[in-house]
């Protein structure tokens, strides 16, 4: 059952005259207990999607251009304020990347954990407490009493993400987003955390959209992925189909361009040449043409749509098979 | 084989107000050959970043030496240490922090040169146009400000720099963690190619394990302020040692989902580098610790390889 589906979203940012397109025509949807990574590097849109998509960005400068957004039955995109903030934190957790920034630096952890929980549900002071620390032993993290006294910037790394884990499960949501959770954090801290989201998702039942730039976490962690590329979604598939045959050449570029353990030390690694092409700039073909090898006349001309519904959707006019 | 460096029981301790200190890095030793790339891999909080500057007397150490071609650096005053420079030079993780915002790439380039008083004025321009085409760079962008380029053309501009003075070392600071992927194989290629064509060596430190055994000969596992595994880096990644290392190399996500995922190895966080455990500084956190890691600190034992060049320092050997 579909819990969360994006349609043909566009996002720019500007004023209404003077619009730069930074999200192009995206869509995707996400079914219960299903994780989709979005994946992409710096500047693709991914988090701009996302957040958009939820209505977190503020407007103006971001402004949904067109497109809908639906998170079970609830058109998010027309949804009065008051609507979207009974969602917020409660069936809708969000997983910010920066947990120093995204905690009040003025008040404790167990203050910010208790009114997440107070804001959505009828219960008394001490039984949130005891709620709050149940879920921070959840997320790993020992003696839960003490941490509740503490401010965010008395913990360490690892410790303020999982604060933020834990405030973003604190209500059980339905719709888990994660916004480079684990980007911040050391491999086995990263790992750590990954084990604790996998095994609250299938306890839960949440649907997790993951936007992440690391293929590897896609590959461990993910059910479906959709890479971005300059404001759209070039491909979509399976986890296991993506990185068996991966069809469009972003797609295959990143891949093979990352040094794996086992990436022989006597060649130089694959490359893609260039750079991203900066929103406004993408002209009227392929944003990817002028770094493509695989790139025809036609690509430089008229820029290629994802076809839909398709199990494994590729956006090319010359996709690799 | 000549050795370049030899760093030998070198540490670190920031004092901290009101007593006590932090023991950035404490006690390490290792030579480094003319032309050889070491790796040096641990997580945030390790001491790998001191240790690359301790090695370049950006910070003076606390103890222990370090001897660059025979001659011991941690003895030299700031003013005979200065023509040393020229031989050890450095490129840093955040190419938008690490360029002057106000000059212009030629003059960045040029601005070692000049410190150091060499050529004329027309044979620098010379030397700047040749290492900005050998970084890979446009001559126009000689002309520039850092903020017209984009963040792996930044890192091509602070490696010409670093170039600049023909230097035999570069300790390279986690010189790719800031760049997409994309990019960051552009940059690497660039570096091993320096390498090859130079005969440079590089320390090169940073988190990302795949990304240093790509680039190095010889890997430096660090944890708490210690090496607590060092050897040739095929070995190290088949057949780690050190349950640290293992627990690194398993925690890495493979970009393959076919491959058989361990769960998380070890739990908790790094201990504080103010209060390091007593005995094995790993212990609080090892699947293997017994009641001697609890007390008594491993000393460094050989395992194998070519000259007994793989170390560990862990009780189970």
């Amino acid at each position: 059952m579909t819990l969360f589906a994006v349609d043909a979203l566009s996002v720019g940012f500007g004023s209404a005259r003077a619009s730069v397109p930074v999200v192009d025509a995206v869509s995707f949807s996400l079914a219960k207990g299903e994780t989709l990574g979005l994946v992409g590097e710096s500047g693709c849109g991914k988090t701009v999607t996302v957040m958009s998509a939820i209505r977190l960005l503020p407007s103006p400068p971001a402004q949904v251009t067109g497109g809908s957004v639906r998170f079970d039955g609830i058109d998010l995109i027309t949804a009065p304020k008051a609507q979207l903030r009974a969602l917020w934190g409660n069936r809708i957790g969000v997983v910010f990347q920066n947990p120093m920034t995204s905690l009040n630096p003025t008040f404790t952890i167990g203050f910010q954990l208790v009114e997440a929980l107070r804001l959505h549900r009828p219960v008394s002071e001490p039984q949130a407490r005891e709620q709050v620390m149940a879920m921070l032993d959840r997320v790993g993290i020992n003696s839960p009493q003490r941490r509740l006294q503490q401010y965010p910037h008395e913990l360490s790394g690892g410790l303020r993400q999982r604060v933020m884990i834990a405030m973003a499960l604190i209500c059980h949501p339905e719709l888990l987003i994660a916004d480079e959770p684990t980007t911040a954090l050391d491999v086995t801290l990263q790992a750590q955390i990954l084990d604790l989201l996998r095994s609250l998702r299938d306890e839960l039942g949440m649907g997790i959209l993951m936007i992440t730039h690391d293929l590897g976490v896609v590959a461990e962690f993910c059910d479906r992925v959709a890479v971005m590329y300059a404001g759209r979604i070039v491909e979509t598939a399976a986890v296991h189909e993506l990185f068996r045959a991966p069809r469009h050449p972003y797609t295959r570029g990143l891949m093979e361009s990352i040094p794996r353990m086992d990436t022989a030390r006597d060649r130089p690694l694959a490359t893609i040449e260039g750079m991203v092409p900066a929103p406004g700039r993408r002209g009227a073909g392929c944003a990817f043409a002028e770094r493509c090898t695989r790139a025809l006349e036609r690509c430089r001309a008229e820029a290629p749509s994802l076809a839909d519904d398709a199990a494994h959707a590729v956006a090319c006019w010359n996709p690799a098979s | 084989m000549s050795t370049l460096l030899e760093v030998t029981e070198l540490a670190k301790a920031f004092p901290l107000k009101g007593g006590g200190a932090i023991h950035a890095v404490n006690g390490v030793s290792f030579q480094q050959a003319a032309g050889e790339t070491i790796g040096i891999v641990g997580e945030s909080g390790c001491g790998k970043s001191t240790l690359g500057r301790l090695i370049l007397q950006l910070i003076r150490p606390t103890a222990g030496s370090v001897r660059f071609r025979g001659k011991d650096l941690t003895l030299l005053p700031e003013t005979a240490l200065r023509p040393m420079r020229r031989h050890l030079q450095m490129i840093f993780q955040d190419p938008y922090a690490a360029l002057d915002p106000r000059m212009r790439v030629g003059a960045l380039v040029e601005e070692p040169l000049a410190i150091h008083g060499i050529g004329t004025r027309a044979e620098r321009a010379r030397a700047v146009a040749e290492l900005l085409e050998t970084c890979g760079l446009p001559a126009e962008a000689a002309a520039r400000h850092p903020h017209e380029f984009s963040g792996g053309q930044r890192q091509r501009v602070c490696i010409a720099r670093a170039l600049a003075l023909s230097p035999e070392l570069i300790v390279a600071d986690e010189p790719v963690s800031a760049l997409d992927v994309s990019i960051q194989s552009q940059i690497l290629n660039l570096m091993m190619a320096l390498k090859r064509d130079r005969g440079l060596s590089y320390l090169f430190i940073s988190h990302n394990l795949a990304v240093v055994k790509y680039v190095s000969d010889r890997l430096a596992v660090m944890y708490l302020g210690r090496v607590v595994e060092m050897g040739p880096a095929e070995e190290i990644y088949a057949d780690p040692r050190h349950p640290y290392t293992r627990a690194l190399i398993a925690a890495i996500p493979e970009p393959d989902p076919d491959r058989p995922r361990d769960h998380a190895v070890v739990q908790g966080d790094l201990s504080s580098p103010e209060n390091p455990p007593p005995g094995c500084r790993f212990h609080p956190r090892c699947p293997h610790a017994t009641e001697r890691c609890r007390v008594e600190a491993p000393r460094p034992v050989a395992v194998g390889g070519r000259d007994r060049a793989h170390f560990v320092e862990c009780h189970l050997y």
